[in-house]
């Protein structure tokens, strides 16, 4: 007899308060996308391998196919939608584009997501910190140059960007 | 590439989940972080009935020193020992061994009680476990055993860990302050599991000779493995290639080795001898002086 329990999750994306309706089944990368219209975070493998599902949980990377949107209920969630604000890219954002960080897109998402994590905790790397901190991220189109110039620039200018004390 | 249907529970405490691991038998499966085992339910190589959802229990990520001991919650998210100080200052084996769990992204997610009762062969935490002499308290309703490490690993995937318990904590013994540690690990590509890998501990005497050494190795054979007779011919000599390349040799003969499509045994044997001997010369070069001067 299979469960078909519906079970409602309240959860906080991009600082919005938004609610749904999910089997306990239903990954939170389907949930993101499908109930909540959220079609930013986009899925590769389904099987944890591929990072384009990462998304912040709590303020933490994970892969949004390998949780259960049951288990975020009452969590902060950030989407690669959650990083503009309004027109304004991010810094991280405008370094991918300066630096050709994509071609297809379908990666970038995720490495928005890890890069943005990164850089918090790492906020002046060198080449090889970023290659090896964003290796848990698949491109198929760039060859990564573009996408550790981007963050190394990126990383930069919120360095100079942060208020002096 | 979607899981199959499950009841979904979050027990609020070890006791409750125990009830329910106990109430729901054979059909159940527990969630920690998932990492390994949900990729398994999207493929659906697994379809349990009932899973239980460990995420809600408090208390159960935790690093503390205790009488000697560094002892660490099951529940305890790799990515905080990652970032633990005292884990970098009390236990530089693990701290060096869990940069090399996968990627950053999994780690906040995958936990220390979850990686060792999977017991992946090549897996990183499991070989620094038994290489420390660690135990594992695990816990059912009819109540708490610790198992050492050299007992807890059976095969692999296969653990001592009976159906209806739970690991609660491991317990690593502490290493003298001056201990010099290394992991190293040769894997296809950055985040993989271990081809193969090694953690070494040495201990050195007044006169610069070993008076302790640790050699774990895994990814040879289907769980991880100390070389006894390596780490015993090292005792006494002076902490120097020879010595070390000697006792490579040995841990690369007394292994017993997986000879498979991946790898043939002759190639994980050689493996096996120049990580061992990577890893003493690292270890070594890291003792630090004599008495913790």
């Amino acid at each position: 007899m299979a469960h078909r329990e519906q079970f409602r999750i309240e959860l906080t994306v991009n600082g919005r308060r938004e609610s749904g309706a999910a089997e306990a089944r239903l990954l939170l990368s389907d949930f993101l996308r499908h109930t909540l219209g959220l079609t930013g975070t986009h899925v590769g493998c389904e099987h944890g391998v591929c990072g384009a599902c990462t998304v912040l949980v709590d303020g933490v990377p994970v892969r949004s196919c390998l949780m259960f949107a049951v288990q975020v209920e009452g969590g902060e969630i950030t989407t690669v939608e959650g990083l503009a604000k309004g027109d304004e890219l991010s810094p991280l954002q405008e370094a991918f584009r300066e630096h050709h960080g994509l071609q297809c897109g379908f990666c970038t998402p995720g490495f928005l997501i890890s890069a943005l994590d990164f850089i918090r905790r790492n906020p002046d790397p060198d080449e090889l910190s970023i290659r090896e901190g964003l290796s848990g991220h698949l491109c198929r189109c760039t060859g990564y140059e573009g996408i550790v110039a981007a963050v190394h620039a990126a990383a930069k200018r919120m360095r100079e960007n942060k208020p002096k004390p | 590439m979607k899981p199959a249907a499950f009841r979904y529970a979050a027990p609020g405490s070890m006791i409750d989940a125990l009830h329910l691991l106990r109430e729901s038998g054979e059909e159940a499966r527990v969630l920690a972080g998932g990492q390994s085992l949900v990729p398994m339910m999207n493929f659906r190589l697994v379809q349990p009935s009932v899973l239980i959802d460990l995420n809600r229990m408090p208390g159960w990520s935790f690093i503390d020193i205790r009488d000697g001991a560094l002892v660490i919650g099951a529940m305890t998210r790799q990515a905080m020992i990652e970032d633990s100080s005292v884990v970098a200052s009390h236990c530089a084996l693990l701290a060096d061994a869990v940069r090399l769990v996968a990627h950053r992204q999994i780690r906040t997610r995958g936990t220390l009680g979850g990686s060792l009762a999977l017991a992946y062969p090549g897996a990183e935490l499991p070989l620094v476990v038994l290489t420390l002499g660690g135990e594992i308290t695990v816990a059912s309703l009819d109540g708490e055993r610790c198992i050492p490490a050299v007992k807890f690993f059976r095969g692999a995937l296969s653990t001592s860990l009976r159906p209806d318990e739970l690991i609660t904590s491991v317990r690593l013994p502490l290493c003298a302050a001056n201990a010099g540690m290394a992991f190293v690990e040769v894997s296809r590509r950055h985040g993989d599991f271990a081809s193969v890998g090694a953690a070494v501990v040495l201990e050195l005497d007044g006169a610069s000779n070993i008076r302790l050494a640790r050699i774990g190795v895994t990814g040879v054979t289907a769980m991880p493995v100390c070389a006894a007779s390596a780490e015993a011919a090292l005792l006494g000599k002076p902490a120097v290639e020879e010595s070390f390349a000697a006792a490579a040799g040995i841990a690369a003969a007394e292994v017993d080795v997986l000879d498979d499509s991946q790898y043939p045994a002759l190639y994980r044997r050689e493996l096996v001898a120049a990580i061992v001997r990577r890893g003493l010369r690292l270890a070594a070069s890291r003792v630090g002086g004599v008495d913790g001067a």
